[in-house]
């Protein structure tokens, strides 16, 4: 399993409160239907993924298709570049 | 109703507009302009608008910003409103005495400081609190001038907001300008009735956010409040932003009353 994909699952489980949860996620679980996120709990995600992975996600390719799979998302989120806080 | 292809996409527009999900620093050091200004030119909207385009506006979704204001986008306070519309809606705020604010969605926070800032030049604030579901890290900063200021990193969806809203003792002002969709808008709006004797709105003239325009027709419906709204565009955009004010007239009474 790949970094990316075991730190998906970590901040899943956080997010849904069930710590046990990123144990029985398998690697082609879908965000959607299977994990149940909603629009707040996405934006919560979204945040923690690029927080925990230092990456900026680009939103504009970004597309629903690649959440219906965690391993399709890691493989997204790899080729994103790294996060840079802008300045004041 | 589960999470749909039309909800990611909206949420997609949304992040896609954004320089990033997190909030960028934002510079405290101009709020001496407001410390400094005289009371007679915040008064006036005209030099009131030309002040606020001093202190920094935002520069994500910056095509809906006029090409004569881009140069002041990307800075300071990064306000995220149309100068003509917030000096107009501040300038009324001025007159109604205001003693404690909740700005719900505060973004990069220039909007809650420059808000702060205003208010306490006319009458003194007991509290003012920002909230937003993404952490904050100017208004930290922030805490350390003005103690009064409070920040919720919260979901108003949540219990834990409705009991932090039991918590306070009294209400003036609330600006609701969070998730821009119409069930949470008006969740927030329920809350807020009857704690808050002012409830604002954001982006209740803006074409892409229909929802809070749809409340905000609500609010305006209902007995017992006087509505204002500050919806002045530059031309050639939009319509973008817009601001509606609702305010109790038993408020207006006491205000008028002296």
């Amino acid at each position: 399993m790949s970094t990316t994909v075991r730190e998906i699952k970590n901040i899943v489980a956080k997010i849904k409160a069930d710590p046990g949860l990123s144990a029985r996620l398998p690697d082609s679980a879908d965000l959607i239907d299977e994990v149940g996120l909603d629009s707040l709990e996405m934006l919560q995600f979204m945040l923690e993924i690029e927080a925990s992975l230092a990456v900026q996600i680009d939103f504009d390719r970004l597309e629903f298709s690649t959440l219906r799979s965690i391993r399709t998302l890691a493989d997204f989120l790899d080729r994103m570049p790294p996060w840079r806080p802008s300045a004041p | 109703m589960g999470y749909t292809e039309s909800a990611w996409r909206r949420q997609q527009r949304s992040w896609a507009a954004l320089s990033a999900l997190h909030p960028a620093s934002i510079d405290l050091g101009r709020t001496a302009l407001i410390r400094g200004a005289d009371v007679e030119s915040l008064s006036d909207p005209h030099r009131l608008a030309s002040l606020i385009v001093q202190l920094g506006l935002n520069d994500e979704a910056l095509d809906e910003f006029p090409a004569e204001l881009h140069a002041h986008c990307g800075q300071g306070l990064r306000i995220w409103q149309y100068p003509l519309q917030f000096a107009r809606y501040l300038a009324r705020l001025s007159t109604l005495r205001i003693r404690s604010y909740l700005e719900i969605g505060i973004r990069h926070g220039g909007s809650l400081v420059a808000t702060v800032e205003y208010l306490s030049r006319f009458h003194p604030l007991d509290f003012a609190i920002g909230v937003d579901v993404i952490d904050c890290p100017s208004i930290a900063a922030y805490r350390d001038d003005r103690p009064e200021i409070a920040f919720w990193c919260t979901s108003t969806q949540s219990g834990d907001f409705a009991a932090r809203l039991d918590r306070l003792e009294g209400l003036d002002l609330v600006l609701i300008d969070s998730h821009h969709v119409e069930h949470q808008c008006r969740r927030e709006l329920e809350l807020l009735l009857g704690r808050a004797s002012l409830i604002a709105f954001h982006d209740v003239a803006n074409i892409g956010c229909p929802g809070v325009r749809t409340v905000w027709e609500e609010v305006r419906r209902l007995p017992g409040y006087e509505c204002f709204e500050y919806v002045d565009q530059y031309p050639g955009l939009g319509p973008f932003m817009g601001i509606g004010l609702a305010v109790t007239r038993e408020r207006l009474r006491q205000v008028d009353a002296g």
